[in-house]
């Protein structure tokens, strides 16, 4: 009864609904159209099988119930994208935010949700992942040349993965050197992850972070030899040895 | 154009892919490889690692069911998500009355009940998803078909009002979908199969 996915992971793995969710949907479907609507839009429905009801309830024309299941589905993957975006400045979460946007609604008037049923989250996190690679290689060509002399000590993407390539031996999952990445953050103090995310990710001048941290720029200077101080301690793979590696520059 | 589509749609199918292998645990080697199969996005795949490497995901797990904030900019959002979507209205259903009869058995009603339902008697929000997922394994249509056809314009209008009335042109009523089968022949059973749900 239940329309089964059709799309695949890059091996040829078929996407797969969680038997929960299936079980789900079969009882929502027992429901006249109105009940499963409002079962969705009072949040007592698993994300996937608002996704279910959003791709196959689709009315022919703008409809109020319909509409809000929409800006459910929208506040949903909002919401996730949330702690994803907040390294970001307030521009680039806009565009962020946007291209997510905009994604999420060719694929579901292509009707390529699948990954969203198998898996909300994951669906959400790909989307929102993807549109802060593009915002952020985007951002740095539209650097003038200036900035990019006073910030040419930033860690970008292309500088992280390539580190990593080079000091991982290649063999080590970089699932297990982002948990070590995550084991170092979590070692150091707020002001040391501020000034870390200010100097080496956003790509500010001492000066400029120590403007937002409220403090001088020796200051700045001490609290990253103290974050690198501490991953050196902390950090003996891949991961943390090119984040470090990088704050070293 | 075209071209630019195309390019980006292969951009988001190979980031898809990595986004797969780095959370199934691929090594730096396998991003080099990939990297080393699709040049032309090298940029777009190294700089998607690095933020899956240095991003913690998302903290909305897929268990947490209500979500209190809502998305910004309803009517724009709504207005682009339906430009996007197409609506093929067309019938799913054969014409002949053997052939009509074998569907209404299909979805377990009769052709009296079918015929209610597609001449838009029947008010489509009472109608449950379960009498649309079979209507569309009988048609062999997607579910998403069936649906649209039986919330078209055509649809709808058509219970609505009596044109053609002896007496003049009458407002007409739809009736739920419950009380067709309730008022229909079918048997107990099949009333209760269809009426368990819809009358609690």
């Amino acid at each position: 009864m239940i329309r089964p996915l059709v799309g695949s992971d890059g091996k040829g793995v078929p996407y797969f609904r969680h038997r929960n969710v299936e079980a789900e949907i079969e009882a929502v479907l027992e429901w006249p159209m109105f009940r499963a609507f409002e079962l969705a839009l009072n949040g007592r429905l698993q994300p996937q099988t608002l996704v279910y009801l959003m791709r196959n309830f689709r009315p022919n024309r703008p409809n109020p119930q319909y509409d809000r299941l929409v800006l459910a589905f929208f506040s949903r993957l909002q919401r996730s994208g949330e702690r994803l975006v907040g390294g970001l400045s307030q521009v680039e979460r806009e565009r962020v935010d946007e291209l997510v946007k905009d994604k999420a609604i060719e694929l579901h008037a292509t009707d390529k949700l699948d990954i969203f049923e198998m898996s909300f989250k994951t669906g959400a996190e790909r989307l929102y992942l993807t549109a802060i690679a593009k915002v952020r290689l985007r951002s740095r060509t539209e650097r003038s040349c200036e900035d990019l002399v006073e910030s040419g000590s930033a860690l970008t993407g292309e500088e992280a993965a390539d580190l990593l390539g080079r000091r991982g031996n290649g063999a080590m999952p970089l699932a297990e050197a982002k948990a070590m990445l995550a084991d170092v953050m979590e070692h150091l103090t707020d002001r040391e992850r501020l000034a870390v995310h200010y100097v080496h990710e956003l790509g500010l001048t001492e000066a400029e972070a120590a403007g937002q941290l409220g403090c001088t720029d020796r200051n700045v200077r001490y609290l990253i030899s103290s974050a690198r101080r501490k991953a050196l301690g902390q950090g003996k793979g891949a991961r943390g040895t090119a984040r470090v590696s990088s704050v070293k520059q | 154009m075209m071209h630019q589509q195309k390019s980006a749609m292969a951009l988001d199918d190979v980031l898809a892919r990595l986004h797969e292998e780095l959370e199934d645990g691929a090594s730096a080697d396998r991003l080099r490889d990939l990297v080393g199969q699709h040049p032309a996005f090298r940029e777009e795949l190294l700089a998607f690692a690095a933020e899956w490497l240095a991003s913690e995901g998302s903290d909305l797990d897929d268990g947490v069911l209500v979500v209190s904030k809502t998305v910004s900019g309803h009517a724009e959002l709504l207005r682009q998500f339906w430009a996007a979507a197409s609506a093929d209205d067309a019938s799913p259903l054969p014409s002949t009355p053997a052939a009509l009869r074998d569907v209404a058995e299909r979805c377990r009603i009769d052709t009296a009940v079918l015929r209610k339902v597609v001449k838009g008697f029947v008010e489509a929000m009472t109608i449950p998803g379960k009498f649309v997922s079979f209507l569309a394994e009988a048609t062999a249509v997607p579910t998403s078909q069936v649906w649209v056809f039986l919330t078209s314009p055509a649809i709808a209008a058509a219970g609505a009002a009596d044109y053609f009335a002896p007496s003049g042109r009458k407002s007409g009523g739809k009736s739920s979908f419950a009380d067709v089968i309730r008022k229909s022949d079918l048997s107990d059973e099949d009333k209760a199969f269809w009426l368990s749900h819809l009358d609690a």
